[in-house]
């Protein structure tokens, strides 16, 4: 079962991708399915115009280098203001985990 | 703002193209899904179909990352930008903190130069340029009813049904509004003041297109004779009485004889832009009964209407409703004065229109010699610094980023002098302002209009911008290269050139503003220096004032007590009696004066002659002799006898002895009698009561008597007095006040201060011009110390071989001294010149003395040579202390 990216996280999981160290679109791509075993799936065209709009707002900075198979490639690399970015949006997402966990397995409320 | 690493910068070099950048992304991405697909075991056609599909819409995805590619760029480039320009400026703060002589010299010239250009811009953009804040203030004029006399135009009372049958009938006009001087005293008691109070009705609020601060308009009840009396504050006046507060509506006030209660307050900006009357203190409702005056009306024109038409149009609607001659002012012989409806602008009447001209030209003036030495320094430095340039250039520079840098410095070194400015010219605002006399009204209408000081520092920085490229530009135009291999004295002789002319400008200007300075010191020491006709050391007037009219016996009585025991103290040398002393308010009357001989025609213009009643004593107390039969005695009265001044004695007998002369006024009395003839006994000789009006106006003397009609001064009695030369006035007013009865006020004028404060104007115009002249020859000075301490620099080493060649120390100096001379010699002719066109502007404040008074020129000359001589004295030293060992192996 795959499932579509929520609008809005994509960010968050790109921010998370590039804070291991310098990375190209498509291993930000391969990072996320893997790391959420192929459970998300991202639409691979809204991927470019979020890691765009990242860059534009300076939380990830992009430089162009060379691929493992020796292709030039763009890296982008997770800047300061970035950085502390992903640690408010994981804090939020986290909070909003468990409230929505805490929800669902909340008892029947008493009448 | 965060910095933005350095290197980003360089990202550039690798992304020429935005859109062939995303593609490349793209297509990265591409080619390694399908090489993991083909590695999975799909076959190479699948796969690409399989990753194109997961793409998505692709077109759209490109479209977006080129689109924020674009703004990154666009971004980037502005932090290059800013960073390039902190640096600049940072680079250049250090390299003017490295000469800091240099940089306040700088400094302070823009400052002052564009200080003293705002402080009087403001008040010309106040008075000339924006003299009504109303709407529509281009059609914006006043109706008046003029006449001429003595070839000056008098303003007549306007009858307010005009105003009526305007607002009814008129079409070229908009709006019209009519206003009515007032002054009174508003409060009781101690704390009683003073006010200026100008009468309106409810129209006028809104024809100034203001709403009051606080409160309300008048309403139409409190516009009708036996309404409700009311009152609104002028903004000034509330703050500075009443501090401000809002409590004051609804307060009940004692204004004039009865309380009024406060309504409102009318903002600053609104005022009746007549610049011969101090501001508004409090606004009245006009109770137009019928028969009512006023002073003038304002009226605005509809668009399109021309004054002419509008003029026109008026003064046949005020004919047609027979408003006829306007009251107020009973004038049988009427013929002769020619009553005219005019249109005039707020502001084209002002006396000082003139001065005001002149004083923007000269600070204009000052300008640009503040300018011409910014450049100057500008350059100086800019050659000094070639060397620095060609080397930097050299070392990779470009040279557009050469001439960036140079262009930085001269901004943040304007945007420090406007800022200094600022302060310089509200400075010289609250100092103008302060020291105004008050017989410059129209100063009382110009506040420190933040707006002005902005527009002008604005302008004066633009000036330092365009001065500053231009001399960054002439540093840098030239190959940077050549600097370097060539030495540096040798490729100048261009920009010496430049130096040397902007050096003469200064110095010209400079004469410019001293000649006309010099010229108005002249004219007020020599009007200060007119003999008067009478002797005034000591003279006092000395005015007793009872609360009601004084019937002629009882004033007669009053005048003699007070008189017997003036004499009585020592400290007073002489006394008399008369209607007023000879100071600049001495009454004077329209009169159209006529001799049995040459009675008076139609055709005949009255004018003014002083009239005064005086004891007999008066001509000896004045020590005014008598230049030919006698003066009163008891029975004087009866027999119609005047004595004459020396000037109505030529005009009506020319050629021949005024004594045993009849004359009378030629004008017919309101009652419809005539004057009977009166007998000259006596001529004295003409006084200057005025020094600004100059000329002696012809005056007649009439024998003060108990049975004198009560005329305009009928409440007071007034004494001259001559004070012992020991006394003090202190120990005269103690005086007066122990002589004066019950009941009565005294006021104690000297008159020669009364007569020396008429120059006041002149005075006040001449310190004005006097500082700007000295500050631009302080200017003149700096640029001309400055061009010639460079170019000794430059010739150190000429210098130093023409001494090791055997030249002597004075031959030097006289080569330094005679550049020097040379240059100024050059400036100040052309400002002699100059100052001949330019004196034009002040010749109607020079009171006689010829604008091409040549003391004035050559001391102007001579004081700029001496300084010119001065400013090269240092140079002149550095240059006889050349070494010539040290100078000629120098480079």
């Amino acid at each position: 079962m795959t499932v579509e990216v929520l609008r809005g996280t994509l960010d968050m999981l790109i921010l998370k991708a590039v804070s291991w160290g310098p990375a190209h679109g498509y291993a930000v791509a391969r990072w996320i399915e893997q790391a959420t075993n192929d459970v998300l799936r991202i639409e691979e065209g809204s991927l470019y115009p979020a890691l765009h709009r990242l860059e534009t707002r300076g939380w990830i900075a992009a430089a162009w280098g060379t691929s493992e198979n020796n292709r030039r490639a763009k890296f982008y690399t997770l800047t300061p203001k970035g950085r502390a970015q992903l640690r408010l949006e994981t804090a939020t997402w986290t909070r909003f985990a468990y409230a929505v966990f805490a929800a669902l397995e909340a008892p029947p409320q008493p009448t | 703002m965060t910095r933005i690493p350095a290197w980003r910068r360089y990202l550039r070099f690798w992304r020429p193209n935005i859109a062939e950048d995303v593609d490349d992304e793209l297509r990265f991405h591409t080619e390694m899904r399908v090489r993991e697909y083909v590695a999975r075991g799909m076959s190479e056609d699948d796969a690409r179909h399989a990753v194109h599909n997961r793409l998505g819409d692709v077109d759209a995805a490109r479209a977006e990352c080129i689109e924020l590619g674009k703004v990154r760029e666009t971004h980037a480039r502005n932090a290059d930008f800013l960073d390039g320009l902190r640096a600049d400026v940072r680079y250049a703060l250090r390299s003017l903190g490295r000469a800091p002589g240099w940089t306040s010299v700088a400094l302070l010239t823009i400052a002052l130069g564009v200080g003293a250009t705002t402080s009087v811009f403001s008040v010309a953009d106040a008075l000339l340029v924006r003299p009504v804040a109303y709407p529509g203030a281009s059609r914006v004029y006043f109706a008046r009813r003029l006449f001429t006399i003595d070839a000056r135009r008098v303003p007549s009372p306007m009858p307010v049904a005009a105003v009526a049958a305007w607002r009814t009938n008129a079409r070229t006009i908009e709006a019209a509004v009519p206003y009515r001087y007032a002054d009174g005293r508003l409060g009781s008691g101690e704390s009683a003041v003073d006010v200026h109070g100008t009468m309106v009705d409810d129209a006028f609020l809104g024809f100034a297109g203001a709403h009051p601060l606080i409160g309300r308009n008048f309403t139409r009840e409190e516009l009708v004779p036996g309404g409700p009396r009311v009152v609104l504050l002028a903004e000034a006046f509330w703050r500075r009485q009443f501090g401000g507060s809002t409590e004051v509506i609804g307060k009940v006030v004692p204004l004039g004889d009865k309380p009024a209660t406060i309504v409102g307050v009318v903002p600053a900006s609104v005022t009746i832009p007549d610049f011969g009357r101090d501001p508004a203190d409090v606004w009245l409702p006009l109770v137009a009964a019928p028969n009512f005056v006023v002073n003038g009306v304002l009226v605005r024109l509809k668009p399109g209407a021309s004054a002419h038409a509008a003029t026109e149009e008026l003064d046949a609607i005020f004919q047609r409703e027979h408003l006829g001659p306007p009251g107020g002012m009973p004038m049988p012989g009427q013929a002769a004065i020619v009553m005219q409806l005019s249109l005039t602008k707020p502001g084209s009447d002002l006396a000082i229109r003139q001065a005001l001209l002149m004083l923007t030209a000269a600070v204009g003036l000052l300008l640009l010699v503040a300018c011409t030495n910014v450049a100057h320094l500008l350059l100086a430095r800019g050659a000094t610094r070639q060397r620095e340039l060609a080397v930097r250039h050299a070392l990779g520079a470009a040279r557009r980023r050469l001439l960036r840098q140079l262009v930085t410095e001269s901004v943040v070194l304007a945007l420090a002098g406007g800022a200094l400015a600022v302060f310089v010219g509200w400075g010289g605002l609250v100092l103008l302002a302060a020291a105004r006399p008050d017989t410059l009204t129209p100063l009382a209408y110009v506040s420190s209009h933040r707006s002005v000081l902005t527009i002008a520092s604005l302008l004066a920085v633009a000036c330092g911008l365009v001065i500053g490229l231009l001399a960054a530009l002439r540093t840098a135009h030239r190959d940077l290269g050549m600097q370097l291999r060539a030495s540096a004295s040798s490729v100048l002789g261009t920009s010496r050139r430049l130096r040397a002319s902007l050096v003469v400008g200064e110095v010209a200007l400079s004469a410019i503003l001293l000649v006309g300075a010099l010229l108005l010191i002249h004219a007020v020491f020599d009007l200060q220096r007119t003999r008067l006709g009478f002797d005034a050391r000591g003279l006092y007037e000395l005015t007793f004032t009872a609360r009601q009219p004084l019937a002629g016996a009882e004033r007669a009585s009053l005048g003699a007590a007070l008189r017997i025991r003036a004499m009585a103290d020592p400290r007073i040398e002489g006394v008399t009696e008369a209607n007023n002393a000879p100071t600049p308010h001495y009454w004077r009357m329209l009169s159209l004066l006529e001799t049995p001989e040459r009675p008076a025609t139609s055709a005949d213009v009255p004018s003014a002659t002083g009239v005064n009643a005086v004891a007999p004593d008066y001509f000896s107390t004045l020590r005014m002799p008598l230049l030919s039969g006698r003066t009163f005695d008891a029975g004087s009265f009866e027999r119609n006898e005047v004595v004459v001044s020396s000037s109505l004695a030529r005009q009506l007998w020319p050629g021949a002895s005024a004594i045993g002369r009849r004359f009378r006024d030629g004008l017919t009395k309101p009652d419809g009698s005539r004057e009977p003839w009166s007998s000259v006994i006596g001529v004295v000789p003409d006084i200057v009561a005025d020094l600004v009006e100059g000329d002696a106006h012809p005056a007649l003397y009439r024998p003060l008597d108990a049975r004198q009609p009560a005329g305009p001064g009928s409440r007071s009695v007034v004494l001259v007095v001559r004070l012992a030369p020991a006394a003090t006035t202190a120990q005269l007013a103690s005086f007066a006040k122990s002589l004066a009865p019950r009941g009565m006020e005294t006021s104690i004028a000297n008159v020669r201060e009364r007569i020396d404060q008429t120059l006041a104007q002149p005075k006040f115009l001449m310190g004005i011009l006097a500082t700007f002249a000295a500050l631009g020859v302080v200017l003149a000075a700096v640029g001309l110390f400055g061009v010639i301490s460079y170019t000794v620099g430059q010739r150190t080493r000429e210098i130093g071989v023409r001494m090791a060649l055997g030249a002597s120390r004075g031959t030097v100096a006289r080569l330094v001294v005679g550049d020097g001379v040379r240059l100024a010699l050059v400036g100040i002719v052309i400002g002699l010149v100059g100052a001949v066109a330019a004196t034009r502007l002040i010749e109607n404040l020079l009171y006689g003395v010829s604008r091409f008074d040549p003391f004035s020129f050559v001391l102007g000359a001579a004081l700029l040579l001496t300084v010119a001589v001065a400013a090269c004295v240092v140079p002149m030293l550095r240059a006889t202390g050349v070494d010539p060992a040290i100078a000629v192996r120098a480079d």
